[in-house]
């Protein structure tokens, strides 16, 4: 038996019909498979971002809005914490190094961030082209950043590109900065970035450079910092010896005057939102398929009635019950599986497509990618579809011939 | 010699499936009839007269409320569905008055579509006496759609398609009524041509005088009666 040259001749000859349905099953699972994807993607992306950022220190507050402004350099209000909590940390035999975070800064709309040369090697895992920030008249340029190795510029207040005339009002003259390195691309919004050293940017806003200003280190940039100059700072990464000294120092610098918390701690709370995300939109894609899925069973019931003669003169023929039942699964069977697969690569493709929107809004490295989780949601719909198909097919293998006759 | 078909006490009802004891008359009444090995044989009638419900009997379609039908010593009246089915397949061919092709497949798909019901793959046998049959029917090409054909040549391509697995009984309802008289006639001469061969036989329902007049026996339905059988002049 083969129903197959027969259900071909009828998606041909219903082609506007079967492609609506195609297109209608398609969209469906796009959702589906587009949620999952992109959800998965963000996950993936912010985590990866976080990566470098071992533990976050910094005043009592928002944890979120810490993680925002440190890993992701969104702009955020934080306070700022003690400098001479720096020193202290530093002096820690729990931490292998703790680089100050200073923002406020920008040139044309990219964020100036200040730190140590020590960051900026581990944050590029020592894979500058060029070489690190030696003074504060020098800066490392982030992947994407759009200055080059040589390029001088001067920082603006805040956050924002600024219009010329703005920016004018809003620089900080005689402040002029060059480029000697560019970080590799590390997926995170840091390539979007200019890293400067943290004295620089102390130094533009006249506070106190971390350095005794009449001693040997007072022009110097990084770590050892002298506790009796350093101003407040919003944030502190700490890169802890080991796993096990990392949670010692996270219930250490959980004080009255600071708090420390891994960024994954805040992830898990922002996914566990994102989850219930997905799974009310898991429900009414669900919802969305099952009525697809309904619609469509209604309109091959409907098409059905348009196969009878057609059906009957098989019958005449001598065509058994069972091949009329394979042609009207199989038609059914067809359009939800082709509607499945061009869903699943259209939902792959509107994920890739926001993720890439994403990225270019953020910085965050976020790649969509087909997994066993939407490969399992089309195989879903698949396999409600084929069960579904069952329907008009054994209505059809029921149908006495004479039925089938339009007398 | 076995007659080729034997009707006894055949009695079809339409009607309320509720109410077998219907008073409605009987849409078909046939106490006796019987078809020679061979025949080539017509039967007409006005419309509503049961001639589609007669050939519906006798292909096995339509079981009836009562009587035997006998094809060849086959007593398909008391077949189960699915036996009737593989009867059917074997012995008899159908032409319609519509054709009935598909029109997305070509001559030749449309003449091998009863052997799928059976086959995964078209035995090259049965291909290549598909070829034969539609070149015998004046199709020069067996891989013109159906729909591109005129409505004769798709008759045509019906009547190989009702040849191909050689059934012994070709049946056929109307089949030129939906025809002009030169494709009427073509189809005559081949239906004709095909009846001349050795155990073939040929039960016609039609309408068309041209057919009837060439024909062996005619029989008249009225009112699902069916009249004494005549030869033709």
């Amino acid at each position: 038996m083969n129903p197959f040259v027969l259900i071909l001749a009828i998606l041909r000859r219903h082609r506007l019909i079967t492609l609506l349905f195609v297109a209608i099953v398609a969209l469906s699972v796009a959702l589906g498979v587009g949620v999952l994807s992109q959800e998965k993607a963000l996950r993936q992306g912010s985590t990866t971002a976080a990566d470098k950022f071992d533990i976050i220190v910094g005043a009592p507050g928002s944890h979120t809005d810490l993680l925002l402004s440190s890993v992701y350099l969104q702009p955020k209000q934080v306070e700022l914490v003690d400098g001479k909590l720096l020193a202290e940390i530093a002096a820690n035999p729990d931490v292998q190094f703790v680089a100050p975070l200073a923002f406020g800064d920008n040139y044309a709309g990219q964020p100036i961030v200040g730190s140590t040369p020590e960051f900026v090697t581990y944050l590029s895992d020592d894979q500058l082209t060029g070489r690190v920030f030696e003074r504060m008249t020098e800066a490392v340029a982030g992947a994407n950043a759009s200055l080059e190795i040589g390029d001088t510029f001067e920082p603006s207040h805040g956050h924002g590109e600024l219009t010329e005339e703005a920016a004018e009002e809003a620089g900080h003259e005689d402040f002029e900065i060059e480029i000697v390195g560019r970080m590799p691309v590390t997926g995170t919004p840091w390539d979007s970035a200019i890293i400067s050293s943290v004295e620089s940017v102390w130094d533009i806003h006249d506070l106190p450079m971390g350095h005794d200003p009449s001693g040997p280190r007072a022009e110097a940039v990084g770590a050892p910092f002298d506790a009796a100059f350093l101003p407040g700072i919003p944030a502190a990464i700490i890169k802890p010896t080991s796993f096990g000294a990392a949670y010692s120092l996270r219930s250490e610098y959980r004080t009255a005057a600071t708090t420390a918390f891994f960024p994954a701690e805040v992830l898990l709370q922002l996914y566990g939102l994102m989850g219930d995300v997905r799974v009310i939109m898991s429900f009414l894609t669900l919802a969305t398929q099952i009525l697809v899925l309904l619609g469509i069973l209604a309109g091959i019931l409907a098409l059905m009635q348009l196969f009878r003669q057609q059906f009957f003169v098989l019958r005449a023929m001598g065509a058994p019950r069972l091949y009329l039942l394979a042609v009207m699964w199989g038609y059914s069977a067809a359009l939800v599986l082709v509607g499945s697969a061009v869903g699943l690569v259209l939902g792959w493709g509107i994920s890739a497509g926001l993720a890439s929107w994403v990225t270019e809004k953020t910085g965050i490295a976020i790649a969509a990618q087909l997994g066993i989780a939407e490969l399992t949601s089309a195989a879903k719909v698949v396999l409600a579809g084929w069960l579904l198909a069952l329907v008009p097919a054994g209505l059809l293998y029921r149908q006495p011939i004479l039925e089938q006759h339009q007398r | 010699m076995t007659p080729l078909l034997q009707v006894r006490d055949l009695t079809v009802r339409f009607g309320d499936r509720a109410s077998p004891q219907s008073q409605l008359p009987p849409a078909l009444a046939i106490s006796d009839w019987q078809l020679e090995a061979g025949a080539v044989a017509a039967v007409r009638g006005p419309s509503g007269a049961g001639k589609s419900t007669l050939l519906n009997v006798l292909s096995g379609l339509l079981p009836p409320q009562q009587g035997t039908v006998n094809w060849l010593g086959t007593e398909i009246t008391q077949l189960k569905e699915g036996e009737r089915d593989r009867w059917r397949r074997k012995n008899i061919g159908f032409i319609f008055q519509d054709f009935h092709l598909i029109p997305e497949l070509s001559a030749l798909e449309n003449v091998l579509q009863p052997v799928r019901f059976d086959h995964w793959r078209c035995p090259p046998e049965l291909r290549r006496r598909a070829r034969d049959l539609l070149a015998q029917c004046s199709i020069p090409r067996a891989h013109q759609l159906a729909n591109s054909l005129s409505r004769g040549q798709q008759q045509r391509v019906a009547v190989a398609r009702a040849l191909l697995k050689n059934p012994p009984i070709l049946l056929a309802d109307e089949p030129t009524a939906s025809l002009d008289r030169a494709s009427a006639d073509a189809v005559i001469k081949l239906l004709l041509d095909v009846a001349q061969r050795p155990e073939q036989s040929l039960l016609v329902v039609s309408h068309d005088e041209v057919l009837l007049q060439q024909l062996s026996q005619v029989c008249e339905l009225v009112e699902g009666r069916l009249l004494e059988g005549q030869a033709a002049s």
